[in-house]
């Protein structure tokens, strides 16, 4: 048989009237006479406010230059063919896909000692001899038999503090029982310690490079306003976390220690300063993190010492100046922007737990504390250090696998943290793309769905997606190029190459 | 003026009222209350909305906004807002209406194991194409 190729003129409809149905989507106004829709997978279009009418109303004809880019986009389906809906539910299932699996990341709180005093610290701060606030041995072994009753082929153990590694002896009796355990278990094992790199020896670097062990340090900026946001005894904590930075390299490789960064209110002033010190030390990503308003930046009142549009603006000043090092050659991710471009520009699904639908307390990250109590997140823990236990899924000693994780409470959190079904959420276009926090919502609203008109976690999100948005429509080729290769992850060197 | 919100007198379609608060009256054969209940929380930070049935013209409801500042001239700008909130939640209500069951079903069968939305192709064979998907199109 002879195949022809025909032009694409040939595929192209001729009738002008069409029968066609609308596909489930959310709207939004935008500013300039158009209408954000986007869907349940994570498709978006820009509508004039008079095609998006026509299209409503189902006016709208199939030779009109937005009608093929809605059917592709699953907006609109003309056929009685069912494969459409297929499609749209073999794209939902991907998108929730980090539903798959369960508890996949386990926190181990090894001690709440620390040599640190910063002001900001979302746990109680403990003297570091007060060994009481160590986790024993007993509850490390439960933990462990817990965390592989998870159905989870992958397991993240990361370990917190206090200053985690002031239990040094801890953690490697939990690693070697973990890897001891994992011969028979054959999960695909991670380990990370969450540490300020002080208490950093040769010998606890020799044990991390033997296991492959990951390190994630804090790095709040330049050293002004390292030592400020994180003191400690002798003023120098900047200068300890750069040098043991560096050892750590050397020992573990460059990209096995990561930073993460908080802004505090005296962080407002130097987004540039911090990113540009992120950059001196090798970093190729920074995350531009808010205040969590628990533990000690409540207490000290620091949570509160900015609003919403302060962080904004200082996000938007240093995603500007990330775009221009990247322009001028010099490659950095801002990583909160990635995630959410991910979930914006990609089919999948991220392993961000703090921005999922339902959240992803409990179900994707479960916290063990030193005493034995099983928090469904780590803020979840952090509230319950200053006296709310809301959000204490049980113990370690007291309760099964069973009860914690399908327990009433479990069930309650994740219930209610389905954007799908929340006030103002189920009906926002940028729904797809957001997340549920109950625990933020107990801890400042005193209400785990929240009320979303006064909820500064939804004003910060509506300013950044209207920004990215922004951006990937009016951003020079150079920034919109930019953005879609963080979101399919292509290293940023080629970007810039 | 947008149809099924009238004016309380022939120069504006919203009417100032003596303590400072705004008044609309709202068509209930075209704005449904969870339309307006919808509406009415999005302005929950900005100020305070009573919904009532309108005492002598039951057709109607009766919106009362009343800002949390004194600012009269923010209470005018929000009825007008609030007008237009009010309009996109009905529509959202029409849209969701003709979506019917699809996104339920949509997200039954993303976590279904066998083929909930058409159950007699599940076991057609693509060599044989039952449904035509191969065949040429005229």
């Amino acid at each position: 048989m002879k195949l022809v190729f025909h032009r694409p003129d040939h595929f192209r409809p001729t009738n002008r009237t069409s029968t066609y149905r609308p596909l489930p989507f959310r709207f939004m106004r935008w500013p300039g006479g158009e209408v954000l829709l986007t869907n349940d997978v994570g498709e978006f279009i820009f509508l004039p406010t008079d095609a998006f009418s026509a299209f409503a109303e189902q006016r709208l004809t199939n030779t009109c230059a937005v009608y093929a880019e809605l059917k592709a986009k699953h907006f609109l389906h003309d056929s009685a063919s069912t494969v459409p809906l297929q499609l749209l539910a073999t794209k939902y299932r991907t998108k929730k896909s980090f539903l798959e699996g369960f508890t996949s990341l386990h926190m181990f709180v090894v001690t709440l000692r620390c040599d640190h005093s910063c002001p900001y610290c979302q746990v109680s701060r403990v003297n570091e001899d007060r060994t009481r606030f160590d986790m024993s041995i007993e509850t490390a072994d439960r933990s462990i038999e817990l965390m592989f009753q998870s159905p989870s082929s992958a397991l993240k153990v990361e370990f917190q503090g206090g200053e985690s590694l002031l239990n040094f002896d801890l953690i490697k009796w939990i690693v070697n029982r973990v890897r001891e355990r994992n011969k028979t278990e054959g999960r695909d094992i991670q380990f990370v310690v969450a540490t300020n790199l002080a208490p950093l020896t040769d010998e606890i670097l020799a044990f991390c490079a033997d296991h492959g062990i990951y390190l994630s340090t804090s790095l709040d900026g330049p050293e002004f306003l390292h030592n400020r946001n994180r003191p400690r005894p002798g003023g120098n904590s900047h200068q300890v976390a750069i040098a043991n930075l560096a050892k750590a390299r050397t020992a573990l490789g460059h990209d096995r220690v990561s930073a993460l960064m908080t802004t505090t209110e005296a962080s407002l002033r130097y987004p540039k300063e911090i990113i540009d010190e992120y950059v001196a030390r090798g970093f190729d990503s920074i995350f531009l993190r808010a205040l969590s308003p628990y533990g000690f930046a409540v207490r000290s009142r620091m949570a509160f010492r900015y609003e919403t549009v302060q962080f904004v603006d200082f996000y938007n000043a240093g995603l500007d100046h990330i775009i221009e090092l990247n322009r001028r050659g010099t490659p950095i991710i801002e990583v909160y922007t990635q995630l959410l471009l991910q979930k914006m520009l990609t089919p999948f699904a991220t392993g961000y737990v703090d921005l999922q639908s339902p959240t992803g307390a409990g179900i994707a990250a479960v916290v063990y504390n030193y005493d034995g109590d099983v928090y469904a997140s780590d803020e979840a823990r952090m509230l319950a250090e200053m006296g709310d236990t809301s959000f204490r899924l049980g113990n370690v000693h007291q309760d099964s696998y069973a009860s914690i994780f399908g327990g009433a409470r479990l069930k309650a959190i994740v219930e209610g943290s389905c954007l799908e079904t929340m006030p103002g959420c189920s009906e926002c276009a940028f729904a797809p793309y957001c997340g549920a926090d109950p625990v933020l919502n107990w801890a400042t609203q005193g209400d785990p769905i929240g009320h979303r008109p006064t909820s500064a976690f939804c004003a910060k999100q509506m300013a950044v997606f209207r920004r990215l948005f922004d951006l990937l429509r009016n951003g020079d080729a150079f920034t919109r190029e930019l953005l879609v290769r963080w979101a399919t992850q292509v290293d940023t060197r080629e970007a810039v190459a | 003026m947008t149809p099924g919100i009238e004016a309380r007198d022939a120069e504006s379609p919203v009417r100032s009222r003596t303590d400072g608060s705004i008044g609309l009256e709202i068509d209930r054969e075209v704005f449904s209350l969870d339309a307006l209940l919808r509406a009415s929380y999005k302005f929950t930070d900005r100020c305070h909305v009573f919904i009532h049935i309108h005492e002598t013209r039951t057709d109607r409801w009766l919106i009362v906004i009343r800002g949390k500042t004194a600012d009269e001239h923010d209470v005018s700008d929000i009825a007008g807002d609030f007008s237009n909130e009010l309009i996109d939640q009905q529509l959202r209500e029409r849209l969701e209406r003709q979506f019917g069951d699809v996104r339920t079903l949509i997200v039954a069968q993303a976590f279904a194991e066998g083929n909930l939305l058409d159950a007699a192709g599940a076991d057609e064979d693509y060599v044989e194409d039952p449904s035509g998907i191969g065949r040429p199109r005229p």
